[in-house]
């Protein structure tokens, strides 16, 4: 751990190559099976309990932010409404549409709601401890590729979406559906390339070895541009406000879950939720440095709320950060129409994570001393890339205020007018001048002269073009 | 096999095998395509149970979690019903189709029975280094040349896609002024269609409304409704209301009669005060 | 051809313009909530203020309301029903000739305007502070005489009992009759305790039948009625 401290501190300007370590860090041989079914049903019990939690949080903070208290009734403050909104789902009457698919709509979910709960095995929660007379890390499992199973589970849990959709056997829900599991494919790719950025940081895709990487410096300073994507990705892809359009009340009804009633509505509910968790605690492990304790606490008496069960606490608090953070967006964003939120997927994120990703595998190269040894490399590296980023985006926001200066001319009121132009005669606004009508080929136009025309030519008087009435 | 995982091979194995009968044997479509994908996320979980735990992540992933995905989007759109026709079109079809697909197991079996399998290995030499980055050298060193032609492939493929599926826009976009600028010269519907439960007495999106003589308005049922013959009847919902005429009209031919024979009334005037 | 001013906004001025939203939101948080905790904290409603409807009396028990209808008449829709009757010698609910015996407002047509209190000539009608009048039934919301009329305070006697000895109408509308006399008390008294054997007219309590349109008996018997 030193060494890595030492060498990533000490590379920005002396390029020693650091040590890449595939394998996590997390040690489980002294876990027995039974210990992990043991951990297994405490994070099942943390996730539940938090989800007690956060529906009294997310309904009160809501109303605060809208000026009113929020939920009141029950208990003090309101903190049993989610005990009453459980009872309520419990015994409402449990519909099953007529054209449903029977199997697939009891499927669904379940579906949705279990897998949920399995993205959360990789997180670690808090660092090693003594449980049971056993040391063992607060992590259910880890492997070398344990970030991705977040976004393999959440892929297969999209599959939830669509099956909910379908089997409801009416339309809404399909169209819902089908959108829904087309906003979550399609920001699993931004938030993928979100996280290349941090795995090449971290030299790793296991969670505990990210988080072993990020004792010196949390990842959301240098990766800052990553962060925002994974926040804006994260969002959509638990379908939340300002992105949740696929379950929109006033757009589709309901979405994919418009026809659930009961307790199968309340598993999509508690799954919207777990899925909340997950990516959030993927967030505070990937960027904010997981359950380690904040800078200038760790260093207190040489890191001893920096260990063990004190690494809940950590891990708990950032989490909430975020959870705050989903109710704040949720507060105040209205809701994105489902074509510009595609577009801004596929069009802005996906190209611009892509562009951060050669930038920061450029500066990482750098550090590491593919483009040589010196001190030199690194520097000029991040001059070049800053000045590339920074250049291209002079240029973009150029071309984005010419287009709008054009759109805004387009609009203008023009100066001359044809006053027929638009079928019937229209008064011309102040400041402009009518065009006169465009005439025949061969026509003169009508005036009143005297002078004397040769007398081969056509004048107004006995031109058969010219209308009868204005013949003089 | 140690103990872990043989309970996991002996319970997912037979749950794979189930799940691609039924992707032969399903009768709807979309629970063929479940299956499938139920049998890719299971070749996941032994991958990883193989210690190749990148490529089984990357399996359920991209095929399940993107493939399969897409394949069920186009499934449940388009809606291919068991009951499209079998007749088959193709004359012989039938007999080559035999005859060939024996030869090839014929062959397949005869492959097979020769290979020889040397002793299982494991991962464990190749991911010394980790299991990534095992991966990595392989790809990146060993096998560079053909990595990057498959890539070269792949991207002319998503080129070649788009350019087929491209279709060329003729006509300006109209945007939405237009549109809307468009819909108020022509004068329909210029406050919108009515809504369902403008005049009936139902407010659901399949129940159309009714006009003030009782017959139902097509427009205000969605069009796809009524080309999927989803539309409900409104005839309960105007009982209430006829009901209510006839006893209203009643009580008006109570009162006429009552009028007429006490005040000797113009019979014209009353009978058209008095019907609504 | 005002065009709106259009200026030329920095970069980052429009990069971080949606977070000033954030902001607000934020800010609205630490505010103080504009939610009336009804019915814990119910709001005070002002002096005057078009609450149900109540008939006084005067300071000795008497009745104000002397059953002219002028609220009836008054009331644009149509809430009020008012049927005035005689006071005889044997029972005087209020001072003066006639008194009302059926008054009722429906409180379904009721729209509180307060045309009925404007019109009351004895100020027999006002209007109190209690707006609570929710019921799950229509037919308690018909507010009958004896829910109207003011609970009788300290001193005050129950009708029917004569005026006060030489006092008339308009004296008891000039406000000179402040209590009840000894012999009105008498009065009272010696009509309770023979009150099994005397008939005292009492106030009707019967709705008049209201007209349903579905009730076809009943047409009939209206009709035959006006016959």
């Amino acid at each position: 751990m030193s060494l890595m401290e030492a060498s990533l501190a000490g590379d920005l300007f002396t390029g020693a190559p650091i040590l890449l370590e595939d394998n996590p860090a997390a040690d489980f041989s002294d876990t027995p099976w039974w210990l992990s079914m043991v951990k297994a049903h405490m994070v099942f019990v943390y996730l539940l309990v938090q989800v007690l939690i956060v529906i009294w949080f997310e309904r009160r903070v809501i109303g605060r932010m809208q000026q009113r208290p929020g939920p009141n009734r029950f208990g003090p403050l309101g903190l049993l409404q989610t005990l009453a909104d459980g009872l309520k789902l419990m015994m409402k009457e449990d519909v099953t549409p007529r054209d449903a698919d029977r199997v697939m709509y009891v499927i669904a979910p379940f579906l949705v709601g279990a897998l949920a709960f399995v993205s959360f095995a990789i997180i670690p929660i808090g660092g090693e401890v003594e449980m049971f007379g056993h040391t063992t890390p607060l992590q259910l499992t880890d492997t070398p590729v344990a970030t991705l199973l977040v976004l393999a589970v959440a892929g297969v849990g999209a599959y939830g979406f669509v099956l909910a959709g379908w089997s409801s056997g009416s339309t809404y829900p399909l169209l819902g559906g089908l959108r829904s599991t087309a906003q979550v494919i399609s920001y699993e790719i931004a938030m993928g390339l979100a996280l290349v950025a941090v795995f090449l940081y971290a030299g790793s895709m296991s969670t505990s070895q990210i988080v072993a990487a990020q004792s010196s410096l949390w990842y959301v300073v240098p990766l800052f541009f990553s962060f925002v994507v994974y926040i804006i990705t994260m969002v959509g892809e638990t379908n939340r406000l300002p992105f949740d359009l696929a379950e929109g009340e006033g757009e589709l009804g309901g979405g994919f879950h418009t026809e659930y009633s009961s307790m199968k509505f309340a598993m999509f509910f508690l799954g919207e939720y777990i899925n909340m968790f997950t990516v959030a605690g993927l967030a505070t492990t990937l960027f904010l440095g997981g359950w380690q304790a904040p800078p200038g606490i760790a260093a207190i008496n040489d890191g001893m709320l920096n260990q063990g069960w004190w690494g809940v606490l950590w891990f708990t608090a950032k989490m909430w950060m975020f959870i705050f953070v989903y109710v704040w967006l949720r507060g105040s964003l209205p809701r994105v129409r489902y074509d510009q939120f595609m577009k801004f997927g596929w069009k802005v994120m996906i190209p611009a994570s892509l562009v951060w990703v050669v930038a920061i595998a450029l500066i990482r190269s750098a550090q590491v001393g593919y483009f040589g040894e010196g001190r030199w490399a690194l520097p000029i590296t991040l001059v070049l890339v800053g000045g590339s980023i920074v250049g291209g985006l002079l240029l973009l926001d150029k071309k984005l205020a010419d287009a709008k200066e054009a759109k805004l001319a387009a609009r203008r009121t023009p100066t001359e007018v044809d006053p027929f132009a638009q079928g019937h005669p229209v008064p011309p606004l102040p400041g402009q001048t009518l065009v006169e009508r465009p005439r025949a080929i061969g026509e003169e136009p009508v005036t009143v002269t005297t002078t004397a025309r040769p007398a081969g030519e056509p004048t107004a008087e006995n031109d058969p073009d010219t209308p009868e009435d204005t013949r003089g | 096999m140690s103990g872990g995982e043989a309970v996991l091979f002996w319970v997912l194995a037979p749950a794979t095998v189930l799940a691609a009968l039924g992707l032969l044997f399903a009768r709807k479509a979309v629970h063929a395509a479940l299956s499938m994908a139920l049998v890719m996320v299971s070749l996941g979980i032994f991958y990883v149970a193989q210690h190749a735990e990148f490529v089984g992540i990357i399996q359920i992933f991209v095929y399940s979690g993107a493939v399969m995905m897409l394949f069920l989007f186009v499934v449940m759109l388009i809606g291919v019903d068991s009951s499209d026709s079998l007749v088959e079109t193709l004359p012989g079809q039938r007999i080559w189709g035999w005859l060939l697909a024996l030869g090839f197991v014929g062959l397949a079996a005869l492959a097979v029975s020769r290979v020889t399998f040397p002793a299982p290995v494991g991962l464990e030499q190749v991911q010394a280094e980790g299991a990534v980055t095992g991966l990595a050298r392989e790809i990146f060193e060993r096998q560079v040349f053909g990595f990057e032609m498959l890539a070269a492939l792949l991207v002319i493929a998503v080129m070649g896609a788009m350019v087929l599926a491209h279709r060329e826009q003729l006509t300006p976009r109209i945007t939405q002024r237009e549109m809307a600028n468009e819909r108020i010269r022509s004068g329909k519907w210029l406050a919108g269609k009515p809504a369902p439960g403008v005049y009936a007495r139902h407010n659901a999106a399949d129940t159309p409304a009714l006009l003030p003589d009782g017959t139902p308005v097509e427009e205000s049922v969605p069009r796809v409704l009524v080309a999927r013959d989803q539309v409900s009847p409104p005839q309960p919902y105007r009982r209430v209301s006829d009901a209510a005429y006839d006893a209203i009209e009643g009580q008006d031919a109570d009162e006429e009669s009552e009028v007429e024979r006490t005040s000797k009334a113009r019979p014209g005037e009353i009978e058209e005060g008095s019907r609504r | 051809m005002a065009e709106p001013d259009e200026k030329k906004q920095g970069f980052f001025s429009d990069l971080f313009a949606p977070v000033a939203g954030f902001g607000v939101s934020f800010g609205t948080m630490f505010r103080k909530v504009a939610t009336q905790e009804y019915p814990e904290k119910p709001r005070p409603t002002q002096p005057r203020f078009h609450g149900r409807h109540q008939l006084n009396r005067h300071p000795d028990g008497l009745e104000k309301c002397v059953g002219c209808e002028l609220c009836a008449w008054a009331c644009p829709a149509d809430a009020i029903y008012v049927e005035g009757a005689d006071n005889t010698d044997e029972a005087r609910f209020s001072p003066g000739e006639r008194y009302g015996r059926v008054y009722q407002i429906n409180y379904l047509r009721c729209i509180f305007c307060g045309l009925c209190i404007e019109a009351c000539p004895t100020r027999a009608l006002t209007m109190t502070n209690e707006y609570e009048l929710a019921d799950p039934q229509r037919a308690p919301l018909i507010y009958e005489k004896h829910q109207l009329l003011a609970p009788l305070k300290e001193g005050m006697l129950p009708p029917p009992f004569p005026m006060a000895e030489g006092m008339g109408e308009r004296d008891y509308y000039l406000g000179r009759v402040t209590g009840p006399t000894e012999e009105q008390r008498e009065h009272v008294r010696g009509r309770e305790s023979g009150e099994s054997q005397d008939e005292v007219p009492e106030q009707p309590t019967e709705l008049p039948q209201a007209r349903e349109i579905r009730d076809v008996h009943t047409q009939e018997e209206v009709a035959h009625e006006r016959r």
